[in-house]
């Protein structure tokens, strides 16, 4: 027995952040045609968490992952790691709302597709705003909403389709799964 | 492959997503406030200001003789004038907030007023 006690979902979130670490790391060093446009891939994971294991999980993978991410490639508590924070926080509230919605009501309950959308929307929104709030205090920049907003939306779908994907295989493999897990 | 993973939520999110990424396009993207009034300048010193809603005829008098405009439905543009190029009949009809059209060889400008000017400052 060790010190700590660490349940199941304390080793899910640890496997699942440190796969989100990986995707955010290896995407930032992506070139992007602007700023502030990436594939957002890293966001897979946290909405596969979403659906698989919950709210409280991918708000837990998420900050973990902007926080080590940051830490690893040098940007903590730079520029970077505020716009990455302020998305990250929007996307996590903009997918509680689905979620309760979707509980509330269970005939326009959303799934992968909506929740990526919803989450990749948020966060591009979260990141402008914090963009133009602590940094580029010019109206000008409203003019690169619409196209980083579609930009969003795309790979919203994107990611959504790909993490039904995932979840689907997750859920023919939950024996294997729960294996690792142990 | 995507058609059968949709449900009826996810399709009511991507209406709703769509509708807010054109009204993006049409809000920051849309034309610009239309001006009301238009400033005529000669030798870039003020002459009057016009109201662009009073259909009509302006004859200014400018270095070269006088330049007609026209005013018709909140736009104003050059009819004639004693220049060269023709570059300001050309320029046509203008009617958005800080629009700007001129008759050089003759220094008669036309500016229109507004509260948000799309430029700041042109060139050609």
């Amino acid at each position: 027995m060790s010190l700590i006690e660490s349940s199941k979902k304390d080793h899910i979130i640890a496997w699942l952040a440190a796969l989100a670490i990986t995707i955010h790391i290896i995407e930032s060093a992506l070139p992007t045609p602007l700023p502030g446009v990436k594939p957002g891939l890293a966001n897979v994971v946290t909405l596969v968490a979403l659906l698989s294991w919950g709210w409280r999980v991918a708000v837990w993978i998420s900050m973990l992952r902007v926080l080590v991410g940051s830490l690893l490639i040098g940007t903590f508590l730079t520029p970077t790691f505020f716009l990455s924070f302020s998305g990250a926080c929007c996307s996590l509230f903009g997918l509680a709302l689905v979620q309760t919605l979707s509980r509330k009501l269970p005939a326009l309950a959303a799934g992968p597709v909506g929740f990526g959308v919803v989450s990749a929307l948020m966060h591009m929104l979260g990141q402008f705003l914090a963009a133009y709030w602590l940094f580029i205090p010019h109206k000008a920049l409203f003019h690169l909403l619409p196209v980083l907003m579609t930009m969003a939306l795309i790979f919203g779908m994107v990611s959504g389709v790909i993490a039904a994907r995932v979840v689907t295989n997750l859920n023919s493999n939950t024996e294997s799964l729960s294996k690792i897990l142990q | 492959m995507l058609g059968q993973k949709l449900t009826a939520g996810d399709r009511l999110l991507l209406v709703l997503a769509l509708i807010l990424v054109a009204t993006l396009y049409v809000v920051y993207w849309g034309q610009s406030i239309y001006g009301n009034q238009a400033v005529i300048a000669i030798a870039g010193k003020h002459w009057r200001t016009i109201d662009l809603y009073e259909d009509g005829f302006y004859e200014v008098k400018g270095a070269l003789g006088i330049s007609q405009l026209e005013v018709h439905d909140g736009k104003i543009r050059f009819v004639s004038s004693p220049c060269d190029t023709k570059q300001c009949i050309h320029t046509g009809w203008i009617q958005h907030s800080g629009e700007i059209v001129a008759c050089v060889p003759n220094t008669v400008s036309v500016r229109i007023l507004g509260p948000d000017p799309r430029f700041d400052t042109m060139n050609f």
